[in-house]
């Protein structure tokens, strides 16, 4: 069944552009370069996967009203943010908000791509719940390629694509040094240090949420990070 | 010169006022002396003819007619006083001469041999021995150098009675023997009265001593008339008398005899003789015999004068009668003014002295008697009435003189003096009102326009020290600058540095915020470039192209990151929790990461601290951040295999880190700019852009700890040492 995607952006050729990339890959696209055009879009049947820019034209924050409205309709439709805005406080309203991935206007369309591939697959494993044939174990922790999905100690934690891929690129070699470069790649993303570095403080708000003991991501100073082997 | 000396030099000229003041008091001190001498020209003119009447109205008040000292009595046998000055006796006639001969000698003669009688304050006691009454009276003194023979005469008057004292100085006292009967035989002396009477008295014993009239035969008849004392002294012999005005009879004379050797009586008459008479001397029995002729006349001091004159005398006025011979015949009046002193406070006295007085400081307590020679003898010549001032011992005296034609005293001089006292009280008051005046009012101005001038140079400095507290040493304006409200210039002049520094502030903003702006904004068409880029579908030919422009294109995405960095390292403050951190730890552990990355130069850390772990309230992420930034630094500045040092510094509360590297040096005055952001000095080339955004990193990190951050070159000047410095 061929997948729907909506991009929301008010930058014409930013949008086509996207919707070219996602066409060539099969997917079926619509635009919307406004907070009321999207809305009315959106009424109906929802998409399989929503780009949304933050601002739109006059409007601020139509991205993240836009987000909002989505998020009550589904619990599970993945929504992107694709912004020229860089800021944490900008990044974390977007997480706050519901958003599976943040994404910086500058990342590669490929990478973009790679993500949206990896959030319509989730939702594909969502539907096979008891699929369990992806997950790695880690001692407390398990991951599930196909849903995004990271346990620890039997508990979900809601971690963004980004996040997911690069807990994944710590995890999956314990006590191996990987460096921020080495994450980006991992994460699929192009940022600065301050970017990695902070993606890391949240992963590790997000697991001392759940369990205040964990200190399993060590920073090596300049070398980067590494998984502590439990 | 700052304002404030400026201001100080201003004021000064204030002084010039005063200055004026004390000119034109100068000034008038002198007019005002004029007029003093012109008024008291006028006073003595009515003292004068008052006088004059009071004696012309009733002559015979007065009962004594006294001739003028200096004319020859007309009495017979009178020689005129001749040879002045010389007291040497020439002997015309010989002592060999005939007996009755009666040759004529010139007799010793004085400058002037007519006495004056001072006023005696007491009566001295005749006896012989001096007494104190006779240390205010002038002596006049007498010789007979030939002979080595001397006296010395005072002359004073009490009440009616006339005394004399005569001092004298004889290294050869002969006494005369009593038993004999003649004069001749010893030392004597005469007295010559009015009555044409000479008294003789012979030094026999000491003390009182009779007088003894010579009679026809040439013997000696004791007299009671007059009384005389002497006693002897250390260099001679003194000789006391007294006679009543009444007997003198107007006129005095006497002399003194040097006496001859007891064995050789047949003396030459003309030796060691001191007179003040014309004398005749012959012989008798081989005695020498000397005989005067009429006694000068002499003159005195007039009591009664004195008493009618002090009725004219003012406070600080004194009246003389002087005679021609300069003889002062009465006096009264002082020069002192009582309390004068007590009136003037020493300060102003002081002051006065040396602000105004352009001569000697006048004194108060003057006592010296009227110097009639120096003052008045040259004056007399002309005989109108005159006025003069002159400095007088040390204060400056008004005098004035008129001749008198006042009955016995026609002919002498009545003569004012005036003190300055009276003006100097008066100027003296004068310029102390005057002086309180003008300081009070010099201090209230130099106070008012100090306090004015100061504070407008308080402000001035405020302004300039808040207008360089807006600005930190990297050029950053900070908000809060208070502008004054004030209306005048300075307040204008705080307003627009207010306002400029707003701008500069506002400049300063944009530029920070400059490289974020531009970031985002072009973060858009670079989107919109690289996803074109990216859905190009290239041939093979092509691939080459577009594998550049993306290539371009990454390079660009990277500055535009790079450029919004400093803005994301504000933002990561804000989620960077502080934490206690092992710094010597920290530093140990990125040394190591540091050493794996950087293979090419060894990079060691040294702790200089006496502890193993010192806890520091940061965040680690940052420090470490930080200390990425300086160490990239100086391993890119650094010689090839001379490595980097990392050094722990703890001074009390506070902890230095140095990175120290060998290679080039910093250019003097560059190092503040270091640490802003888009400064970097760094030669063009490298592989990838430098925005000059690594040292401005460290410098927030630093910051946000309350530390700070500086660059230096090493004292060896081999290399460059960047220190930060973090609180405890």
């Amino acid at each position: 069944m061929e997948q729907k995607i909506a991009i929301i952006e008010d930058e014409p050729h930013i949008a086509q552009n996207y919707r070219d990339a996602c066409t060539k890959r099969g997917f079926k696209v619509a635009l919307y370069n406004n907070k009321s055009s999207a809305l009315a879009g959106l009424v109906g049947e929802l998409p399989d996967l929503v780009i949304i820019d933050i601002g739109l034209g006059d409007e601020y924050d139509a991205g993240f009203e836009i987000c909002t409205y989505l998020r009550a309709r589904s619990k599970t439709l993945p929504i992107v943010f694709l912004t020229a805005r860089d800021s944490d406080a900008d990044e974390l309203s977007g997480f706050r908000l519901g958003a599976d991935d943040y994404l910086s206007k500058d990342i590669p369309i490929e990478n973009v791509m790679t993500r949206v591939s990896a959030l319509l697959r989730r939702v594909e494993a969502y539907r096979e719940l008891d699929n369990n044939q992806y997950e790695i174990v880690q001692g407390d922790m398990s991951l599930n390629e196909e849903c995004l999905r990271v346990k620890w100690k039997n508990q979900v934690v809601d971690l963004s694509v980004t996040e997911f891929w690069i807990v994944k690129a710590l995890a999956v070699r314990p006590g191996h040094v990987k460096s921020k470069e080495a994450l980006m790649d991992a994460a699929k993303t192009v940022c600065q240090d301050n970017t990695i570095a902070s993606h890391i403080r949240r992963i590790r708000k997000k697991f001392t949420g759940l369990d205040a003991q964990f200190n399993q991501i060590e920073t090596m100073h300049l070398a980067g990070y590494r998984w502590r082997a439990s | 010169m700052s304002i404030k000396v400026r201001v100080v030099l201003f004021l000064a000229l204030l002084m010039l006022y005063p200055w004026s003041g004390v000119q034109y008091l100068r000034q008038s001190e002198k007019n005002i002396r004029a007029l003093e001498t012109d008024y008291l020209k006028d006073r003595i003119i009515d003292i004068g003819r008052l006088i004059n009447f009071s004696f012309n109205s009733s002559p015979k008040r007065f009962s004594y007619t006294q001739d003028d000292g200096s004319s020859p009595t007309s009495a017979e046998g009178s020689l005129s006083v001749g040879a002045e000055g010389s007291l040497s006796m020439r002997a015309e006639g010989s002592s060999s001469q005939a007996e009755g001969s009666s040759p004529t000698i010139t007799a010793p003669t004085l400058k002037n041999n007519a006495l004056f009688f001072y006023p005696l304050a007491r009566p001295p006691q005749v006896d012989g021995y001096s007494d104190e009454e006779w240390n205010d009276i002038p002596a006049k003194v007498m010789a007979d150098q030939a002979n080595n023979f001397s006296l010395s005469l005072q002359s004073g008057t009490y009440a009616d009675q006339l005394f004399v004292r005569l001092a004298v100085t004889d290294g050869t006292l002969q006494r005369q023997n009593f038993q004999r009967s003649l004069l001749a035989n010893g030392d004597y002396f005469a007295v010559r009265l009015g009555n044409n009477k000479t008294y003789y008295f012979r030094l026999l014993f000491e003390g009182r001593v009779n007088a003894y009239t010579l009679g026809r035969g040439d013997e000696l008849f004791l007299t009671s008339d007059i009384s005389a004392a002497w006693s002897r002294s250390s260099t001679g012999y003194e000789v006391e008398f007294s006679v009543s005005e009444e007997s003198a009879a107007g006129r005095l004379g006497f002399l003194v005899v040097n006496g001859a050797d007891t064995h050789n009586v047949n003396l030459e008459p003309h030796q060691g003789v001191i007179a003040n008479l014309t004398l005749r001397y012959r012989q008798k029995d081989f005695h020498s015999i000397i005989e005067a002729n009429n006694a000068p006349a002499y003159q005195f001091y007039r009591h009664d004068l004195a008493k009618i004159i002090d009725g004219f005398a003012t406070p600080g006025m004194r009246l003389h009668v002087v005679d021609r011979q300069c003889n002062v015949l009465a006096s009264a009046g002082q020069l002192a003014i009582a309390n004068g002193e007590q009136s003037v406070s020493w300060v102003m006295k002081a002051l006065y002295q040396r602000v105004l007085a352009d001569q000697e400081a006048p004194t108060y307590a003057r006592n010296e008697a009227f110097d009639c020679q120096t003052q008045w003898s040259e004056r007399q010549s002309n005989s109108g009435v005159q006025a003069w001032s002159t400095a007088y011992t040390n204060d400056l005296v008004s005098y004035a003189a008129m001749p008198l034609s006042a009955g016995p005293y026609t002919g002498n001089f009545l003569i004012a003096e005036q003190s300055r006292d009276r003006y100097v009280m008066f100027t003296n008051k004068t310029f102390a009102s005057y002086f309180y005046y003008t300081l009070g009012i010099s201090l209230c101005i130099v106070l008012a326009l100090s306090s004015y001038l100061f504070f407008w140079s308080w402000r001035l400095n405020r302004l300039n020290r808040q207008a360089q507290q807006q600005v930190d040493d990297l050029g950053d304006v900070s908000l809060g600058f208070k502008a004054s409200k004030s209306a005048d210039e300075i307040g204008q002049l705080s307003r627009n540095v207010g306002s400029l520094l707003e701008q500069i502030r506002g400049h300063n903003d944009y530029l920070k915020t400059l490289a974020q702006k531009l970031s985002h904004e072009m973060k858009t068409p670079l989107a919109i470039v690289s996803t074109s880029l990216d859905n190009i579908d290239a041939d093979t030919a092509n691939q080459v192209y577009l594998k550049r422009a993306q290539e371009g294109v990454h390079r660009l995405s990277y500055i535009m990151s790079s450029m919004g960095q400093a803005k994301k390292l504000e933002q990561a403050f804000a989620y960077a929790e502080f934490e206690a951190v092992d710094i010597v730890e920290l530093l140990t552990k990125a040394c190591e990461a540091y050493q794996h990355v950087y293979t090419h130069s060894a990079i060691v850390f040294a702790n200089k601290t006496p502890q193993h772990g010192i806890q520091l309230q940061a965040a680690s992420e940052l420090l470490v951040q930080m200390l990425d930034k300086l160490v990239d630094n100086a391993v890119d500045f650094s010689e090839a295999k001379t490595g980097i040092h990392i050094e722990l510094l703890q001074s009390g509360r506070r902890l230095t880190i140095n990175v120290i590297n060998r290679g080039p040096l910093l250019a003097e005055g560059h190092t503040d700019q270091l640490f802003q952001q888009l400064v970097s000095y760094r030669e063009q080339g490298s592989d990838k852009p430098h925005l000059g955004l690594g040292l401005f990193i460290a410098r927030l990190i630093a910051e946000h700890h309350n530390g700070s951050i500086s660059a230096s070159n090493l004292p060896d000047k081999t290399g460059v040492c960047f220190s930060v410095t973090l609180p405890l």
